[in-house]
């Protein structure tokens, strides 16, 4: 290195165990063999959860394609959707790869993610398998698959607060001193209950969230939805940037009642959304789509990024991160009712486009004016400061100012 | 899919007011955005193009994941003209050359992302770089134009005890000398010299080899090894009659008048001025003299446009300025003014023997096709050879005849043991641009670092 690097440490500490940095690969795709996680071991990452697997008398069908995605304008992948199901390695694949990876990277940290249906007994061999073989922790998956083995089709186990502390409670019987993490679906009506649960059975942390349940199009000239298997389709669980605000909710909402750990998954892609995440509380990021978009080396420029970032703000350790944005996320009740601030336009960096007037025309206070010469005029007395314009204006010259 | 995302621009009517730099930088939205246009191949064409071995791929990707000080790594680990680079390279040619965006749209505008980094880095000031342990090797660097200064910067990182010799008082070469101000800041070459400068080279400016310091004397002064990077500091004449009239300047003249380098006060540049060659030098001259007062400038040439070596920027630049071309047009004889001024030129239209070779031997003169073109002044800019002075001091190496240094294609040692030489005073260098000497300058570092620890004894 030709610079001198910032002096910070990026390392976290997430149920009790050391991570060299918050950079965690999901369970999912990019985590589906020792081969696949040794490669991004040696790019960077800190830890890996494997594929979600399960015992080896489990059938796991899949239905290809799998994978589904959604462009907004130019901008491809958005959203990605999957119908992808668990590992179809079982256990005893993923036990040597667990052996494997911890004997070669005895400081990453390696978790299994398990899934056992309504079978306490898969729950339970999963579980013991996961201690003797050294796993660090396992994750319960209560939302992948998506479909419910217990109740009625459209639920997943992290949507029914019983069916919640049922599994963790098999989990818990056997996990020893290992830590048992609930990866938990942002889709209920009350996380807070859900969390409950988990606290109740035992769990020693959360991972919120898993993929958002969705239907990502459907092909207007045949009407079945993407991706189609053989004229048909199904739900997806839908990740990538378009799920961040859900993540971040998600996470903010649990950590303002819970204090158990907190991991984050579900839409980040950059170090800022690291440093968003864990400002609601999470103290590992979890990635997936992204990887599965630009490869395991982004984890650089995360841990690059991150750092330089630390030390700008004069922080030393990332950990200084942690819920330090909690205390501003307040009630809507909470908040001052005030109209004190009005919109101001950089005229010499305007191109007279008119998106603002359009927008605060019919979406806003109808406040704008457009001069003859384009450019557009706000008045501020008709200005409520809704902050519209400032959001979608494309050169960003349009800032809040205050009311005079 | 978007198409190129660019900088802002002054307009052709602003900017030949002055020397002021033509191009802005990106603003961070539209760096993100034009980073984001770009495919990452896993095999990167663009990386292959740089003479210098940027890495290109990655820096574009750490400006798309906000690693920005990530991406000013990259560059300036590969390249410490990087802020120059990105505003001279013939991107084109080069990076962009083999860019797979284009088959969408066009080519990632990697020199404007460059720049963007750069000029960041240059906004929050450069962070500090770390030299390796020292060595107990002088090294001296003769010249101070990209080669010699690449050469220094790396030797210096190596640990290397590092002097740079510049025969004239400024340092930089044909950064501070002949790259027009608006293209390249005087500015932006002194903040990247300043990091080099960092690093703990030494600097002797006013020192030329000559008789009172030898390639001997250095050696006797405890230097291992000698870089030679001295460029071109010769301008071919076209040997025609009414060439040493007053008013017809050389295209490094004109330049340094631009410039305002100190003694070029007598360079005058009257309304009506001819430019003579083909190349990115003549079409900087043309451009230049424009700002220098010209109120036309015509630029006569051999070539065809599509056959003219200048870069295709350059040549854009200069037609959106009213720079009026005159192809396929050799002079024969520049006429005088009655005294000993210059007042035109006297060509004819020229059509080649062979085709695709465009060297004046294959021109063969159209019958008939005579043409006067009145004008006050006449710059030449067909090119520079070795310096006479330079050829003095370089008697113990072998030379070709005109004077270009000899070396190991490998190495760049030249026949002498020690003695390194890279960039335009090469017989036969790979191309005449700053990333190219910057090239030359890396190489020879290595070469040198090799040869003072025995690896290659």
């Amino acid at each position: 290195m030709m610079y001198q690097e910032p002096e910070v440490d990026l390392s976290v500490e997430y149920c009790g165990i050391r991570f060299e940095n918050p950079f965690v690969l999901s369970s999912a795709p990019p985590s589906d063999s020792y081969e696949m996680v040794k490669r991004a071991f040696d790019a960077g990452w800190a830890g890996a959860i494997m594929k979600t697997t399960s015992v080896e008398s489990y059938q796991v069908d899949i239905s290809y394609p799998i994978m589904t995605s959604m462009d907004y304008e130019e901008k491809k992948g958005v959203a990605l959707g999957n119908i992808d199901n668990i590992s179809e390695w079982h256990m005893d694949v993923m036990e040597d790869a667990v052996r494997r990876l911890k004997d070669e990277f005895p400081t990453k940290v390696v978790g299994l993610s398990l899934w056992g249906t309504t079978n306490r007994d898969h729950w339970e061999e999963l579980t013991k398998r996961s201690v003797d073989v050294g796993a660090d922790l396992v994750e319960v998956s209560m939302s992948c698959p998506t479909d419910s083995p217990f109740a009625r089709a459209s639920l997943m186990v992290g949507q029914v607060p019983d069916d919640v502390k049922r599994v963790l409670g098999w989990v818990k019987e056997r996990s020893g001193k290992m830590p048992v993490v609930a990866k938990l679906t942002s889709q209920v009506t009350d996380i807070a209950e859900i969390v409950e649960a988990v606290e109740e059975a035992g769990g020693d942390g959360v991972c919120a969230s898993d993929t958002v349940h969705g239907l990502l199009g459907i092909d207007l000239d045949t009407f079945i939805p993407n991706p189609s298997i053989n004229g048909k389709s199904t739900f997806c669980g839908v990740s990538g940037p378009v799920v961040k605000p859900i993540t971040l909710r998600t996470l903010a909402m649990i950590a303002k009642g819970s204090g158990i750990p907190l991991a984050a998954s579900g839409g980040a892609t950059t170090w800022q959304d690291c440093a968003e995440y864990m400002l609601v509380g999470a103290s590992t990021v979890q990635f997936c789509t992204a990887v599965m978009h630009y490869g395991y080396d982004i984890v650089e420029d995360l841990q690059e990024g991150l750092a330089y970032f630390l030390e700008h703000k004069g922080l030393k350790s990332s950990k200084d991160l942690v819920g330090k944005a909690l205390p501003n996320i307040v009630a809507h009740g909470d908040l001052l009712v005030k109209k004190d601030v009005v919109t101001s336009i950089d005229e010499a960096i305007c191109t007279k486009c008119g998106m603002c007037y359009y927008a605060c025309r019919d979406g806003g206070h109808q406040a704008y004016e457009l001069a003859e010469d384009g450019l557009p005029k706000p008045d501020p007395d008709k200005c409520y400061g809704c902050a519209l314009c400032v959001e979608i204006c494309p050169v960003e010259c349009i800032s809040l100012v205050p009311r005079r | 899919m978007s198409g190129r995302t660019t900088a802002a621009r002054l307009s052709p009517e602003e900017r030949v007011k002055g020397f002021e730099e033509i191009e802005r930088t990106l603003t961070p939205v539209q760096a993100t955005i034009e980073a984001s246009r770009c495919l990452m191949c896993e095999d990167a064409p663009c990386n292959k193009g740089c003479p210098a071995g940027i890495d290109i791929r990655s820096f574009i990707r750490k400006i798309r994941f906000n690693n920005i000080w990530g991406g000013i790594r990259i560059l300036r680990e590969a390249n410490i003209f990087s802020g120059v680079c990105g505003r001279v390279c013939p991107t084109d040619a080069l990076c962009e050359e083999q860019c797979r965006s284009q088959v969408l749209t066009e080519p990632i505008n990697i020199g404007a992302l460059q720049r963007f980094l750069t000029d960041f880095e240059a906004d929050l000031g450069a962070r500090k770089r770390v030299a390796a342990e020292k060595l107990p090797h002088k090294v001296a660097i003769v010249g101070s134009g990209p080669a010699g200064l690449a050469a220094a910067n790396e030797l210096a990182l190596l640990g290397y005890a590092v002097t740079v010799f510049e025969a004239s008082s400024r340092l930089g070469g044909a950064m501070t000398a002949a790259i027009p101000s608006f293209k390249l800041p005087n500015s932006v070459v002194e903040a990247e010299i300043d990091l080099i400068s960092e690093l703990g080279v030494e600097f002797k400016p006013d020192t030329p080899l000559n008789d009172d310091l030898t390639i001997d004397d250095l050696f006797e002064r405890g230097y291992e090894a000698v870089f030679i990077a001295v460029g071109l500091g010769k301008p071919f004449p076209l040997e025609i009659e009414g060439e040493n009239l007053q008013g017809v300047y050389s295209a490094m003249e004109l330049l340094a008048a631009a410039k305002g380098l100190h003694g070029s006060q007598s360079t005058k540049v009257g309304k009506n001025v001819i430019v003579i060659g083909g190349g990115s030098v003549a079409v900087n001259a043309a451009t230049s003299a424009l700002r220098l007062g010209a109120e036309r400038a015509t630029l006569v040439c051999l070539e065809a446009p599509d056959e003219m070596p200048a870069f295709s920027e350059d040549v854009e630049l200069a037609w959106r300025e009213g720079v009026e071309f005159l192809t396929r047009v050799r002079p024969v004889r520049f006429l005088h003014n009655g005294k000993d001024g210059v007042a035109g030129v006297e060509g004819v239209r020229i059509d080649w023997k062979e085709p695709g070779e465009f060297v004046p031997e294959n021109a063969v003169d159209v019958e008939g096709s005579m043409l006067t073109l009145p004008c006050d002044n006449v710059i030449v800019a067909i090119g520079q050879g070795p310096d006479d002075n330079a050829i003095m001091q370089f008697q113990s190496l072998k030379t070709n005849v005109r004077g270009y240094l000899l070396v190991d294609e490998d190495t760049l040692m030249t026949s002498r043991p020690g003695v390194f030489a890279g960039g335009d005073v090469l017989h036969n260098p790979i191309s005449r641009t700053v990333v190219q000497a910057v090239a030359y300058g890396k190489h020879a570092a290595h070469s040198i670092h090799d040869y003072l620890n025995g690896t290659n004894q």
